[in-house]
């Protein structure tokens, strides 16, 4: 209801100053409601050219916060980097800056921020030694098409990827057909050879290469999640 | 003295009623920036609980359409299509919630409804004015019920000169005069039965038709090399591969036989696509 009350207001605003004042409440609310693209969508709406010194800190705050929590993560740096143009850093600017570059894994960039960020509570020397050391632990991500080629090898991807059991049954599986096609072919059976134990083989060994760079995907997306859960939850401490 | 209390009373119920008005019209502006801007949420607070508001009939109409218009930019077409059928005949809106509100019947798959909803409206004033829509309308729903008859004779009365009309309603004639083909699921298994996949191309899925020929001939010809290699087919290649070639020639059969079902089923589905968006676009362009 107050959001209809505010957008009452806007449409009946008769300068931009104020319109540009309803709209920053009205993205206010839509964040409390967790609908983060909706108060991205209200953002756009302000006339940039008649914010004021203070609206525009509050402008590009709101859109970098609302874009980590809409998991822009790009867009947040972006809108950051933009507002270093017009306001001066704010705390929650440089917070949401360690937060975002960690989702990307920059984390050179989500250190210097965070240490910037624990700089402004000197006296919470154990929030600092925590996070110190969670810097010093970052999760070494892999490179999935590392994981493709290696799947030349059948198996080999899998590990890469951290999950021996997938990989043993790859092995296993290309193993027995190739084995199968092989000793087939050997006694002279050359279409059973190459029908069922090739056709078969072709897929499995293309089906693990392309397992084999999902598994890393997945692998990286997890320890991401884990390790910024962390981060989340020390610097927010 | 009674005379003033009457008099009095009646100023301020005119008042009140201009003010009810006044209200509404702001509101109903209100509500189509917010419409026109997307702010759906929005449109969807302010026409939320209409009976507290102390609008007049004539302005509760205005803003039930509102409503009705606003749950359908929402696609909640079961909701959209209960407001727009409390909109009464006096309101100017009455003729647009009838027909948008048929289409969100028919979104709903409620035919019934969409074919009573617009009986109803030819009882009205309106019916001459809308004639051909109304004909345009009752004609896409007689196709979606593939009552070529009944279209037949809602057609006859399109004139074919109305802008908003004309190219929808050749598009409709169009519609009718392409009809499934007459196909036997008997006979596409007895083809698939002589050459495996056949009855899938008979029911136009060459590529499937195609590909069950490869796989049943594929193990049709494993099995006749075991056998022809060992001769004798009592070795586990020949026994192995000539299972799993029969099972995949009588499922081929079976998939065959389906296929035709499947047919209609697209035919069906594409039919009802076309005419949907067919009868759907002209209401944008004759009420907005």
């Amino acid at each position: 209801m107050r959001a209809l009350e505010l957008e009452r207001q806007i449409y009946t605003a008769v300068s931009p100053s104020d319109h540009n004042h309803s709209v920053l409440a009205k993205c206010e609310i839509r964040k409390q409601q967790g609908l983060y693209n909706e108060a991205l969508a209200e953002l756009s709406r302000v006339y940039a050219y008649a914010l004021s010194e203070e609206q525009t800190a509050e402008y590009y705050t709101q859109r970098a916060l609302c874009s980590y929590l809409a998991e822009e993560f790009d867009s947040a740096l972006t809108t950051i980097e933009e507002a270093a143009f017009y306001v001066p850093r704010s705390e929650l600017l440089i917070l949401v800056e360690a937060l975002a570059a960690g989702e990307k894994g920059d984390w050179v960039r989500s250190r210097k921020a965070a240490e910037e960020y624990l700089a402004l509570y000197p006296e919470e020397s154990a929030r600092a030694a925590a996070i110190e050391e969670l810097y010093r632990h970052t999760p070494s991500l892999r490179n999935p098409m590392t994981a493709y080629w290696l799947s030349l090898v059948p198996g080999v991807g899998q590990l890469y990827a951290g999950e021996v059991w997938s990989g043993v049954v790859s092995l296993v599986a290309n193993g027995l057909l190739g084995g199968f096609a092989v000793s087939e072919m050997m006694v002279g059976q050359w279409l059973s050879g190459w029908v069922v134990g090739c056709g078969l083989l072709s897929n499995t060994y293309f089906v693990g290469q392309e397992r084999a760079r999902i598994l890393t995907e997945r692998r990286n997306q997890r320890l991401l999640r884990e390790y910024n859960d962390q981060l989340r939850e020390t610097l927010l401490k | 003295m009674r005379k003033i209390v009457i008099i009095i009373a009646f100023l301020l119920g005119s008042a009140l009623s201009v003010c009810g008005q006044r209200n509404a019209l702001d509101d109903y502006n209100f509500g189509s920036y917010l419409l026109g801007k997307g702010l759906l949420r929005d449109a969807a607070t302010l026409t939320g609980s209409l009976s507290d508001k102390g609008y007049t009939p004539a302005a509760l109409d205005t803003m039930r359409y509102l409503r009705g218009w606003t749950l359908y930019h929402s696609q909640k077409f079961a909701d959209a299509s209960f407001s727009f059928a409390e909109v009464d005949h006096t309101s100017p809106f009455y003729p647009k919630s009838v027909f948008f509100g048929a289409i969100c019947d028919l979104q709903e798959n409620d035919i019934v409804g969409a074919k009573s909803r617009l009986d109803k409206f030819a009882l009205t004033p309106y019916a001459d004015e809308y004639a051909e829509l109304l004909a345009f309308e009752r004609g896409g729903i007689a196709l979606l019920e593939r009552d070529y008859k009944r279209y037949e004779k809602e057609s006859e009365k399109f004139m074919y000169d109305n802008f908003a009309l004309r190219t929808e309603q050749q598009t409709l004639n169009e519609i009718a005069l392409n009809r499934p083909k007459n196909l036997s699921p008997w006979v596409a298994g007895v083809a698939s039965a002589i050459v495996p996949g056949l009855g899938k191309i008979y029911a136009g899925d060459v590529g499937e038709g195609v590909a069950s020929f490869l796989m049943v001939g594929a193990f049709a010809a494993l099995t006749a090399n075991s056998w022809a290699k060992a001769d004798t087919p009592a070795n586990w290649r020949t026994i192995t591969y000539g299972t799993i070639g029969s099972l995949l020639y009588i499922s081929n059969i079976f998939g065959s036989v389906a296929s035709v079902k499947v047919y209609y089923q697209r035919f069906e589905k594409i039919n009802h696509e076309a005419v949907m968006y067919s009868i759907h676009i002209p209401l944008r362009d004759i009420f907005d």
